[in-house]
């Protein structure tokens, strides 16, 4: 009797996964899902992958210190670089969101205005690695470690640069804008 | 008995510097050798062929500044600094076009310095 109940049991747990998988496909196939990328994703769908992508990197960023001093230097290397290759789509300090970020589905996180609450070793991770279905890439096949920890070294650090680093982000921001 | 192991032992290590160095000649002599010259904000050539298989050092040289030579589908990864000579060796174990670059920002155009290997069968 118990040995019937499980496997009447099995068998409908299994006919229900093979109908939901058989349905999700043909709902796939029929071009039902969306696929634009001109709308704001469902709460409910920002706050899953919110969710995935929060715990995934948590799991996979290594828990350390940025190796680099946070000298001028590196905070100045790390204002240039963020400015060529990632302010395009993150926003510029102090020039507002950018409109080209926020066409990606999902919207670039604007880093300019809303700095980012990750731990910097988790942001290391990040731009390393890059992150799948969006369009962060991943630096780590055109920055060395060193460069990326120095754009993480000034994305944590924009509301308390030091007055020379300021000026520099600046003025290569204004030398950006202009060309 | 004693004897012959010594001697035998004294022959090896007299022997051995030698014809593991001759070895070594032998290895290096059948590497392909490319140079490739880096400067903001390309590789020249910005196209390598060569066979899979075949061992390959590439000795890479900067006109400028200090660049990054990044091929990580051979984790083949080096910094290629002015007045000196990076040299990589790796052995090509997969057919294919490749993409390298620069992993050391070197300015504005830093994203377009990039280049192609061609592994042939």
């Amino acid at each position: 009797m118990r040995k019937q109940f499980i496997q009447g049991l099995l068998t409908g747990v299994t006919a229900v996964l093979v109908g939901a998988a058989a349905t999700a496909l043909l709902v796939m196939k029929l071009g039902a899902v969306p696929v634009n990328a001109d709308k704001q994703p469902p709460v409910l769908e920002a706050r899953l992958l919110g969710l995935a992508l929060h715990a995934s990197v948590a799991r996979h960023a290594e828990n350390r210190p940025n190796p680099l001093p946070t000298t001028e230097e590196n905070l100045v290397a790390g204002a240039e670089i963020y400015a060529q290759m990632c302010a395009k789509c993150h926003g510029r300090p102090n020039a507002g969101p950018s409109i080209y970020g926020a066409s990606f589905y999902p919207p670039a996180p604007q880093l300019a205005t809303h700095p980012p609450q990750y731990t910097e070793a988790e942001l290391f991770w990040i731009v390393k690695h890059g992150v799948r279905n969006t369009a962060m890439p991943a630096w780590g096949r055109q920055l060395s470690d060193e460069n990326i920890w120095q754009v993480v070294a000034f994305l944590k650090r924009l509301d308390s640069l030091q007055p020379a680093v300021t000026a520099e982000r600046e003025k290569r921001s204004r030398g950006a804008a202009d060309q | 008995m004693n004897r012959i192991i010594i001697l035998l032992m004294a022959l090896t290590a007299a022997l051995g510097p030698i014809t593991l160095s001759a070895a070594l000649r032998a290895g290096s002599a059948t590497e392909k050798v490319i140079r490739i010259t880096a400067k903001k904000f390309e590789f020249a050539p910005g196209e390598v062929t060569v066979r899979k298989g075949e061992p390959v050092v590439l000795e890479l040289t900067s006109e400028d500044r200090t660049h990054g030579f990044n091929l990580p589908d051979f984790g083949v990864r080096t910094e290629v600094k002015p007045g000196a000579v990076s040299r990589v060796h790796f052995t090509p174990d997969k057919a294919g076009k490749f993409n390298f670059a620069c992993d050391v920002f070197c300015g504005s155009g830093h994203e377009d310095m990039s280049g192609t290997l061609v592994v042939t069968e």
